[in-house]
């Protein structure tokens, strides 16, 4: 069991005889991957670090932990701000055999408050962060990802102009591989987004997956560090902006890109954009219903794992019902309708 | 008279809605009422309504799936590794079988998963084979089932599943 105690004598093995863990503190919702604050003293110096493991069904997101721990070791050493990544442990006893990473906290949060507020100080703040965010972002799309050890483990796609088919290969091989349920409006859906692939990108960038507002650390409006990498991939940079919830409604949205084509040094295509913003509701349905099986088998029984894994699936394939067919911009139009009005796709496809 | 599940469920929900939800302030256990008010939603939809559904589902499924009929499928492999047309043929005269009796849910909806992994498997023979007016024809079937199996799902997760996820 994971609490003071045992982080203690955990923390004691890896940083010394003379260190207490005086705080600990599990981040909220945690359903995928459990993360806990701990902070501690050490001698006269204080220590204050992220503890995360898989939850006890696994994770949600079919990828392990160790992926994001290398991703997170290779980026520590490049201009991409991201927490000290300190050890990986596979197995250890404090998880009862669940893998392990710990890094250093940041000094930051992930909330910015008063970000919201009205009046048009507070809009030109919310496009600075924007902008912010977008600088961010292109110092990431623009690493080289061989002299950076990335081509080490990271997935390549064999050229730019195959990134979308090579994303598109993967989670198609994982939904079938992996769901719980034949779904075949998900086939179906997927052959059609399969027929409207991008045949083009700027670069294969290392793309960070989810991002934008609820991922990151902020601090007085910059981001101390990209947050959660587990689902960082090389392809299509067009494709981190379909996910990067919320950043490019902060301010506007043609300026916020603007701003970072010029940082990037190349253009994010507008239909390549329209594109992954549909994928990205395709891709939802393996990611989440992944997480269904640890439930089914009796493993992990909670009904957060349960209402994601099954019921937002549902919720999802009813979506992608709405959208199979239409031309890829309209599609994406219901998509971005679903996102600003959230969780109600009805209105949506009104 | 007794209550029926609906109206059990229905009372559930109220008293944790009532007499739980306002005084817990911890956001871990109100995330799990979250959940729980959710899947109580879902259950007032599926009770009354999931049997008969799956049963109209079978017999649509057979009828479509039929249409296969018109493809010439040797060497086609099931997505479990039977030979396909046996697993239709297998799959039709089971959905016989359902009507001659009273079959429970689960019996119904192990059905209707086989049914759906079989049309899975007959849409992808249909994109193998584009351009084939047998397979084009077999698509729009399949198709136009899918949006029937959708729409009589719908009130199972919608708007049942909208909301905070968590």
């Amino acid at each position: 069991m994971i609490n003071e105690a045992s982080l203690q004598s955990y923390f004691q093995k890896h940083l010394g005889a003379d260190t207490q863990v005086v705080k600990v503190k599990q981040t909220f919702p945690g359903i995928s991957r459990q993360t806990y604050l701990v902070w501690t003293k050490e001698g006269n110096a204080e220590g204050s670090y992220i503890f995360r493991t898989d939850s006890k069904g696994g994770p949600i997101c079919p990828v392990p932990l160790e992926y994001e721990w290398k991703v997170m070791s290779k980026l520590f050493k490049t201009v991409v701000p991201v927490a000290e990544p300190l050890w990986f442990e596979q197995a250890p006893e404090v998880t009862g055999g669940r893998p392990v990473m710990v890094r250093r906290m940041v000094d930051g949060s992930n909330e910015i408050p008063g970000l919201y507020d009205e009046g048009a100080a507070a809009a030109a703040r919310r496009q600075r962060v924007a902008f912010e965010h977008a600088e961010r972002l292109a110092a990431l799309h623009t690493l080289d990802l061989e002299a950076n050890g990335f081509t080490e483990f990271v997935d390549l796609p064999p050229s730019a102009e195959l990134a979308s088919r090579h994303d598109f290969e993967r989670w198609t091989g994982l939904w079938y591989k992996l769901r719980t349920d034949p779904m075949p409006l998900v086939t179906e859906a997927a052959y059609w987004l399969e027929e409207n692939l991008p045949k083009s990108a700027a670069r294969i960038s290392l793309c960070k997956g989810n991002n934008g507002m609820g991922e990151e650390i902020w601090k007085d409006d910059k981001i101390a560090a990209l947050s959660d990498w587990e689902l960082a991939f090389a392809g299509d940079p067009a494709q981190d902006w379909a996910m990067s919830q919320g950043m490019l409604t902060l301010g506007d949205a043609k300026a916020t890109i603007a701003h970072y084509e010029a940082a990037a040094g190349f253009s994010i295509d507008q239909s390549s954009l329209d594109f992954y913003r549909v994928w990205e509701v395709w891709k939802a349905v393996p990611t989440l219903n992944n997480g269904l099986r640890s439930f089914l088998d009796g493993t992990d029984k909670s009904v957060a794992r349960l209402n994601l894994g099954y019921g937002r699936v549902k919720l999802f394939e009813q979506l992608l019902g709405m959208m199979i067919g239409k031309p890829i911009d309209e599609a994406a139009a219901i998509v971005e309708r679903w996102r600003k009005s959230p969780y109600r796709p009805e209105n949506a496809a009104a | 008279m007794k209550p029926s599940v609906e109206q059990m469920l229905e009372a559930m929900q109220l008293a944790l809605r009532e007499k739980v939800s306002p005084v817990v302030t911890d956001q871990w256990a109100a995330s799990a009422l979250r959940s729980v008010d959710v899947i109580l939603n879902h259950l007032q939809a599926r009770t009354p309504v999931e049997g008969p559904m799956l049963y109209e589902d079978n017999r649509d499924l057979a009828a479509v799936l039929d249409g296969a009929g018109g493809l010439s499928l040797a060497g086609e492999v099931s997505s479990e590794g039977a030979v396909l047309t046996e697993a239709l043929a297998g799959f039709a005269a089971d959905v016989v079988a359902m009507a001659q009796g009273y079959p429970a849910v689960a019996v119904l909806s192990a059905l209707n998963v086989r049914g759906r992994f079989l049309l899975d498997d007959l849409l992808r023979v249909c994109h193998a084979r584009k351009g084939q007016e047998a397979a084009e024809q077999l698509h729009v079937a399949l198709r136009a089932y899918l949006d029937r199996h959708v729409e009589r799902e719908q009130p199972f997760f919608f708007p049942t599943y909208v909301g905070r996820p968590v």
